[in-house]
């Protein structure tokens, strides 16, 4: 059993989660140190736990019991960087083989945490970083002269600020937080659900469902990426791939390697543009479908009858792996692409190595494109042979119904093409823009995305 | 603290719950004067007029009103909102709820009227009409009724009250024999609250010892005359101990000193100044006795005193006296004319301000009242100085009564004061006369501010000429003063700007006519003064004298050699 | 000198009231003058105070404790202001805790499972929330209120947690006590 000790960074000087119980009452909150002196930001913590406002029953749940008691070593003020401490301190309590201890000195691991964390798992910047190390000192030096390993996490963005702590030694590590699951990840934690030992209670009554929908978005040339309604399965969606390639590019790989084979669609090489076409058009491949071309592949990861897509995000349960195919009527049933939880795109960008970005323009607001993007896709860095990354996508709640295109761009290129993206990022016309980065020499793929009605 | 003891603690208490009512800025929720000195004397039973029941009448149709008002499903605690839930107990604020209630809902009752200045209420049998300046004082009385002897008369009362409003088929049954009765039961449970809250046994034992004293008095001084006369003694003991009262009693300066000096040896009489209010009192009790026998049997003016004929002279009191004496300083205390820096408060509102509590009382007992000024003090200040423990030697020193004002620097500060004064009413006239909206009276050009003239109907009945008319050139010279003296005070509330302000003339109005009788009353005094010791010289052997006889009466009082 | 006619026993009578009566307004009004407390409370205080979000005064809840009078008067302002009413809870059973029904609220209460001698109390506002209460009055048989501020109300719930030790949850076990909300 590893042994967290779970600290939250204030400015007054750390403040140790020091329990967190599950209870019948109906609002989650924070006391101190086992007293009926509840904290004011017990609100915040209740909106932070609730599903519907908050996160941790959405990711953690769904709970035996309606709420959480908090018991924390001290106040904490006004500010809401105690956000990211709570999520560890609930992750551990949720995960198997970890738990929550009060004992500094009998944790495995200490973790000192400051940061915001939002409804979609991104770690926000906090303040007063630097006042919070400085208040910390002596609980650093405990951590020093024992046993423990120390684990100071804080917003990404700001881990610079994290240099102010002295160098303990190698006990002491740095977590740059950028998304609730990273964080978990980093630290270990098996995610794995508990048995409930009664009924699921729910404060609303129903049965709870995951509410986050994914929409993938693809980087291949071929395939699309697909939009799916969790509700409606009647809903066809098209899609429309445009592949620009560059002609030096193509040329010099039909020279260096053995030629792949593309498939190309019989009836027409370009896709049909968006139709709407009935379940009895969808054509779904039955056969082992074959990459549209020899660089991309399109991979859906499904969560197994009776998991969830939690349990795949985690790692906690094997997924079900579904190669997408790809036609040349560019239609997909949504069938297809329930119970889908994550997707993984691999590329194969030679042997020789490229230097890769992605880019997911997305304007319909009907997702947010969140990805665990490898460095290696930021187009500063080189990437040889198949590359793979998977990510997800979740839905934003409010589903607009707009018809705004969405699009995703993926740059390939010999030398680090970020600035091409950046380029990229300030023009919509991407069919110039592809002709304008073919002339140095960088391949641009595009896809493009709209809902059908 | 007022610590309950005994039933004069209750009362006190009662009484001072009520007075320590507060807005939430901390001032007082009912003014001290006049709204608390009103509830006093109600309480008691000496308010009201002819009447003293008349303000529970008046209670009980204001309840009656304000239930009209109210929805009927909660009449209680909106009836409790209005008159405890007020947090300024002001004309103002009632005004505005009964207008404002009164738009919202029409006309609730036919026989009720609201307008800008009150409540006229029609019954079957019976009118009756409520100022807004009155709602305040009825308000007090109704809190003190509620909270009276530790609240267990409320729910008495409020079912009462309930009693006065409509009847649910919303047409009004409530006449004015209905509200006569309520005020009955109010009174009733009054009285009930006066009999064993107010013992009347400790009073009278006070005020048995004064009257004694003043027979005693009156009793030696026939003796005097009679041996004068040359009366055989037995005449005069048989005299003395016939059942057959004499006729008159005095109460003099003579008479306050003597009683002090023979009587400091009990605890009620050893300060002077409870000497001097006490016979105060008596005066005031004797003057009711007094209107009620005049009334009865009205007196023939005269001077021969064995047929029991009075003589209103210059120096009496004019029969206006003989009402409620208020202290004209108060009116400087309230609104509008609290925005005028009249008086400085140290150097001249402070030593008139007994004066001017005393009033006609001061007058009439110059030189008792003198005693009261300078050696009061001292006694204050002795007393003072053995509840701090102070050494012997400071309090032998303060017995010399070497530090007290004498009777000529007292004379001197009133004249200086007195000056101010007119030198106010000056600038007030000048503030009015600007006002170009000032009314002048039809036959003359004499200024008036007020409604009325300032000189009582029994002035005019005794034919005292009051002329209207004033010259031109004494005018213009008056007004010339006028602006002069405005223009000499520096200090707030008089600039030229301000008097563009209606408020602020307001604040002269009133101010100007409470400086006429400061002024009056200090005119009087110094002619008092100046009536029994004619000459400085005389006043301030006087005042060696009593020097003397207070600091012995000191030593002999607080035990402590000289 | 002020002259005067001798009074008879009749007139003797009456003067001597009269001069109660205006001893009496002496001392009433030099009570004002010598700015002295009074041991008891105002009509005017105690309703400001009952119908204020001031928070709890203790030194006038002892006052009002003290005096028979002043309780039921207390008691008597809280029924007539409430916002909800919560008469006599049901008597639970053993172990249970009485739940209380009124008219747009029910208060119930619940143990703490991490510190069970800590106790939630539940007050759950099922009607107009434009009438969130701040206070909360606890009161026995004895017309005995006590005043316990209550925090923000949020989806409709207000929620506290006492040590079962303390006065609230001494009076809520009660089933006798009445609660009102304002």
């Amino acid at each position: 059993m590893k042994k967290f000790a779970v600290f939250i960074a204030t400015t007054g000087g750390p403040i140790q989660i020091e329990r967190l119980t599950p209870e019948r009452a109906p609002q989650s909150m924070i006391c101190i140190s086992r007293s009926s002196k509840i904290l004011p930001i017990s609100g915040e913590y209740d909106d932070f736990v609730r599903r519907g406002s908050g996160i941790i029953e959405r990711e953690f749940g769904p709970f035996e019991y309606e709420s959480f008691r908090a018991d924390i070593s001290g106040s904490v003020g006004t500010g809401q960087s105690w956000q990211l401490p709570f999520f560890i301190a609930h992750a551990i309590d949720a995960a198997v083989g970890s738990e929550l201890v009060e004992d500094v000195d009998a944790a495995d691991y200490v973790v000192w945490a400051t940061g915001r964390v939002d409804y979609d798992l991104n770690i926000l910047d906090v303040d007063h970083i630097a006042e919070k190390i400085k208040g910390s000192h002596s609980l650093f030096e405990k951590i020093a002269s024992g046993q423990s390993k120390a684990v100071i996490a804080a917003p990404a963005s700001q881990i610079s600020l994290l240099d102010e702590i002295p160098d303990f030694g190698e006990n002491f590590s740095v977590l740059p937080a950028e998304i609730g699951f990273q964080v978990c990840k980093d630290l270990d934690l098996n995610l794995e659900p508990k048995t409930a030992s009664g009924n699921i209670k729910n404060r609303s009554g129903k049965n709870s469902r995951f509410a986050a929908a994914v929409l993938a978005a693809a980087t291949v040339i071929a395939w699309g990426f697909f939009y799916f309604a969790p509700v409606k399965t009647d809903v066809l969606v098209s899609w429309r791939d445009r592949v620009l390639p560059v002609m030096g590019l193509e040329q010099k790989k039909e020279k260096s390697g053995d030629p792949k084979k593309i498939n190309t669609p019989k009836k027409s090489e370009t896709p049909k543009d968006r139709q709407q076409l009935s379940k009895s058009e969808q054509q779904v491949s039955q056969t082992e479908p074959l990459p549209i071309g020899p660089e991309i592949q399109l991979t859906a990861f499904k969560h197994p009858s009776g998991g969830s897509c939690l349990e795949v995000n985690f790692d906690a349960v094997s997924p079900v792996k579904h190669i997408l195919p790809w036609n040349s009527g560019g239609i997909l049933s949504a069938d297809l692409l329930d119970g889908v939880c994550r997707f993984s795109f691999s590329m194969d960008v030679g042997k020789k190595g490229k230097y890769v970005a992605v880019w997911i323009d997305d304007k319909s607001g009907r997702f947010v494109a969140k990805t665990l993007s490898p460095g290696t896709f930021n187009g500063l860095k080189i990437a040889a042979g198949r590359q793979s990354w998977s990510f997800e996508l979740r839905r934003k709640k409010d589903v607009s119904s707009n018809r705004h295109e969405d699009r995703l761009a993926v740059l390939i290129g010999d030398q680090p093409v970020l600035r091409e993206l950046e380029w990229l990022r300030k023009h919509e016309d991407w069919s110039r823009a592809a002709a304008e980065m073919g002339k140095n020499n960088v391949r641009l793929l595009t896809i493009e995305h709209r809902k059908n009605p | 603290m007022i610590t309950g003891a005994g039933a004069s603690g209750t009362l006190t208490a009662d009484f001072l719950s009520v007075a320590e009512s507060c807005a939430p800025d901390g001032s007082p929720k009912y003014a001290k004067r006049p709204v608390m000195e009103w509830l006093a004397k109600v309480i008691v039973g000496s308010g009201g007029g002819a009447n003293k029941d008349t303000p529970l009448f008046e209670l009980c149709h204001l309840i009656h009103t304000v239930n009209c008002f109210l929805g009927k499903a909660d009449i209680a605690k909106e009836r409790l909102t209005f008159f405890i839930g007020v947090e300024k107990a002001s004309p103002s604020v009632y005004r505005d709820w009964f207008l404002s209630k009164n738009a919202l809902s029409g006309k609730v009752e036919e026989h009720i009227t609201v307008d800008e200045k009150g409540l006229n209420l029609e019954y079957p049998d019976g009118k009756f009409s409520i100022h807004y300046g009155r709602i305040p004082f009825l308000a007090a009385l109704h809190e003190f009724l509620c909270i009276m002897d530790q609240c267990s008369f409320y729910e008495q009362f409020n079912e009462l009250f309930d009693t006065l409003s409509a009847s649910d088929n919303q047409k009004c049954d409530v006449t004015f024999r209905k509200i006569q009765d309520a005020s009955n039961s109010l009174s009733s449970s009054l009285r009930r609250y006066r009999r064993s809250n107010m013992p009347q046994a400790q009073h009278d034992e006070k005020s048995g010892k004064l009257l004694h004293f003043l027979k005693e008095r009156a009793m030696k001084a026939a003796e005097e005359v009679a041996g004068k006369q040359g009366k055989e003694r037995n005449e005069i003991e048989a005299e003395r101990q016939s059942p057959q009262p004499l006729d008159v009693i005095s109460v003099d300066d003579k008479t306050i000193l003597g009683f002090w000096l023979t009587h400091s040896y009990l605890e009620e009489f050893r300060v002077y100044r409870a000497v001097f209010d006490n016979f105060v009192t008596l005066i005031k009790s004797l003057e009711t006795a007094e209107v009620g026998r005049n009334i009865e049997h009205a007196s023939v003016i005269g001077t021969d005193r064995e047929k029991h004929e009075v003589d209103p002279d210059d120096e009496a009191a004019s029969f206006a006296d003989y009402g409620e004496w208020q202290s004209p300083l108060e009116v400087f205390d309230q609104e509008p004319a609290a925005r005028v820096k009249f008086f400085k408060q140290k150097s001249e509102r402070q030593p008139i301000e007994l004066l001017m509590k005393y009033g006609p009382y001061a007058r009439r007992l110059p030189l008792a009242f003198l005693r009261l000024e300078t050696f009061g003090q001292i006694q204050a200040g002795i007393s003072n100085d053995l509840r701090l423990k102070r050494s012997q030697g400071d309090l032998r020193d303060r017995m010399t009564c070497r530090d007290a004002a004498t009777y000529l620097e007292i004379q001197v500060q009133l004249k200086k004061i007195n000056e101010h004064v007119r030198q106010l009413q000056l600038a007030a006239l000048y503030a009015l006369r600007k006002n170009k909206h000032q009314r002048i009276q039809q036959d003359g050009n004499v200024v008036s501010l007020f409604d009325d003239p300032l000189q009582s109907e029994f002035d005019a009945a005794r034919g005292r000429d009051f002329s209207n008319q004033i010259d031109e050139e004494e005018l213009e010279e008056t007004i010339g003063d006028a602006q002069r003296a405005f223009g000499s005070f520096t200090r707030a509330g008089f600039t030229e700007e301000q008097l563009e302000d209606e408020g602020h003339l307001e604040a002269f109005r009133i101010g100007a006519g409470a400086l006429i009788e400061v002024g009056a009353q200090l005119q009087h005094f110094l002619s008092s003064i100046s009536r029994v010791v004619r000459h400085d010289s005389l006043l301030e052997e006087k005042f060696k004298k009593d020097q003397e006889i207070f600091s012995n009466q000191f030593h002999t009082i607080y035990g402590v050699s000289p | 000198m002020i002259d005067f006619k001798m009074p008879d026993d009749r007139e003797l009578e009456r003067i001597q009231e009269e001069f109660s009566k205006n001893s009496w307004v002496d001392i009433l009004t030099s009570s004002l003058e010598e700015n002295r407390r009074s041991d008891t409370i105002s009509l005017s205080t105690l309703y400001a105070y009952l119908t204020s979000y001031s928070g709890v005064d203790e030194a006038l809840e002892l006052k009002v404790r003290s005096s028979p009078h002043l309780r039921k008067l207390y008691r008597k302002i809280v029924d007539q202001t409430a916002s909800y009413r919560l008469p006599e809870a049901m008597a639970a059973s053993s172990g249970d805790f009485p739940v209380r029904h009124g008219s747009g609220c029910i208060i119930r209460m619940e143990a703490s499972r991490a510190e069970p001698d800590q106790i939630y109390v539940i007050i759950e506002i099922t009607g107009d929330v434009d009438l969130a209460p701040t206070s909360m009055f606890v009161c026995e048989e004895d017309q005995t209120c006590m005043r316990f501020e209550v925090p923000e109300i949020k989806d409709g719930i207000i929620q506290l947690i006492f040590d079962r030790q303390s006065k609230l949850v001494e009076l809520m076990m009660n089933p006798k006590t009445e609660v009102f909300l304002k």
